[in-house]
């Protein structure tokens, strides 16, 4: 059975990876490149993924990235801790679609809706 | 035009932005512009500048032609001044009631290359730049966008159309079928999936259906719907919604007009 290659990968290079791949996705948007933006959403998922099954689900670790200065990171970050961290990761959600600069607000907007009528279930 | 005249249509122009009356606004613009023509340079300057800002806040389908006749007004360094002959004296930024617009610091200015990139996504990312500081600055920045990068005026009307306030639905589908620049027919159940679910084309292409949209956001609307979500289990909205009933389809899709900021809430 081949080793998972992000299992030797501390939490905060994980937490750096998330950190490019988001921002890649936030490029990925702005140029309408909807092919890359899955591709890092596979990417984004596996680290995601990789921290919940870690002791005491070390998602936690990317809960600093709720202020970080680029929008695309707090938007992915948000989703991301959504499940362990509801009222953090909806205020960020409200922060970056209030912001205006679509199209990840438009998203965010979106994300948020979900989560506040109960169709979105994070886990 | 004399006093007395102009005061009586500075009542009607006030009436007719009240009931929204678009059709008044627009001849009275072209009035206007054919009294500018004749007039000193600093008078059509100024007049280029307040349409500009009258059409931004009152008229959006008229911003592009407002600009055009900023264009035109705008003094340039006279033919002989070398290098600087022919550009504008000032940076298009003098608009009344649209903010601070003296012309932004250089450093606040997004990175858009002077020369038309060939690849597809680094147009789409910088003509969305454009946007967003057109947002942030006003008209006159985007001029002065354009000005330092003149590929950019290929993409003016994209750009205008989607600087427009939200409208009401009924607007929106008004216009459903009337082609203009910067603008792109929208279906808000989306056509390909329902076709494919067995639902008409009658249903498909009702009026119901169909709002005229601004491109780039048209362009952002479909992207999400074909990118990974994981309020979707990891799916694209697109294929979370096939099967799905026209209703949930209509609801999804109204909610992100909303949202995107097409749609008054």
């Amino acid at each position: 059975m081949s080793r998972n290659p992000l299992s030797s990968l501390s939490a905060e290079q994980l937490r750096e990876r998330f950190i490019g791949i988001a921002m890649e996705q936030g490029d990925a948007l702005l140029g309408g490149a909807t092919r890359t933006f899955n591709r890092l959403y596979g990417q984004m998922r596996e680290i995601e993924l990789e921290l919940k099954s870690r002791p005491s689900d070390q998602r936690s670790v990317l809960l600093t990235l709720l202020d970080h200065p680029n929008l695309a990171v707090r938007w992915k970050a948000a989703l991301a801790t959504a499940a362990i961290s509801p009222q953090a990761a909806r205020e960020a959600l409200e922060s970056v679609a209030r912001s205006g600069e679509m199209p990840i607000a438009g998203h965010a907007g979106m994300n948020l809706h979900n989560l506040v009528t109960g169709f979105a279930k994070p886990t | 035009m004399d006093f007395v005249t102009d005061l009586r249509t500075k009542a009607a122009r006030e009436r007719a932005w009240l009931i929204g009356d678009q059709n008044w606004m627009r001849q009275w613009l072209l009035e206007r512009a054919s009294a500018a023509h004749g007039s000193k340079l600093e008078t059509k300057s100024q007049f280029g500048a307040t349409c500009l800002a009258i059409a931004a806040a009152h008229a959006p389908d008229l911003v592009r032609k407002a600009i055009s006749l900023h264009y035109l007004t705008e003094p340039r360094v006279p033919r002989g001044s070398g290098e600087e002959s022919g550009r504008w004296t000032r940076l298009a930024g003098d608009v009344p009631g649209l903010g601070h617009n003296q012309g932004p610091p250089l450093d606040e200015k997004p990175k858009i290359p002077s020369r038309r990139p060939d690849k597809s996504e680094h147009r789409t990312e910088s003509v969305k730049r454009a946007l967003r500081f057109l947002r942030l600055r006003g008209a006159g920045a985007l001029l002065s966008l354009i000005q330092a990068s003149p590929w950019l005026a290929e993409y003016q009307a994209d750009i205008l159309a989607a600087h427009v306030a939200p409208d009401t639905l009924e607007n929106l589908q008004a216009d459903g079928s009337k082609p203009a620049a910067g603008y792109e027919r929208h279906h808000i159940v989306e056509q390909t999936p329902a076709e494919k679910d067995g639902f008409s084309r009658a249903q498909i292409d009702s009026p119901e259906n169909l709002v005229r949209i601004p491109r780039i956001i048209h362009r952002d609307i479909s992207a999400w719907y074909s990118t990974g979500n994981p309020d979707y289990g990891g799916n694209s909205p697109r294929d979370y919604l096939r099967g799905k009933t026209w209703e949930e389809r209509r609801s999804v899709g109204l909610q992100a007009l909303r949202l995107f900021g097409v749609l008054k809430p």
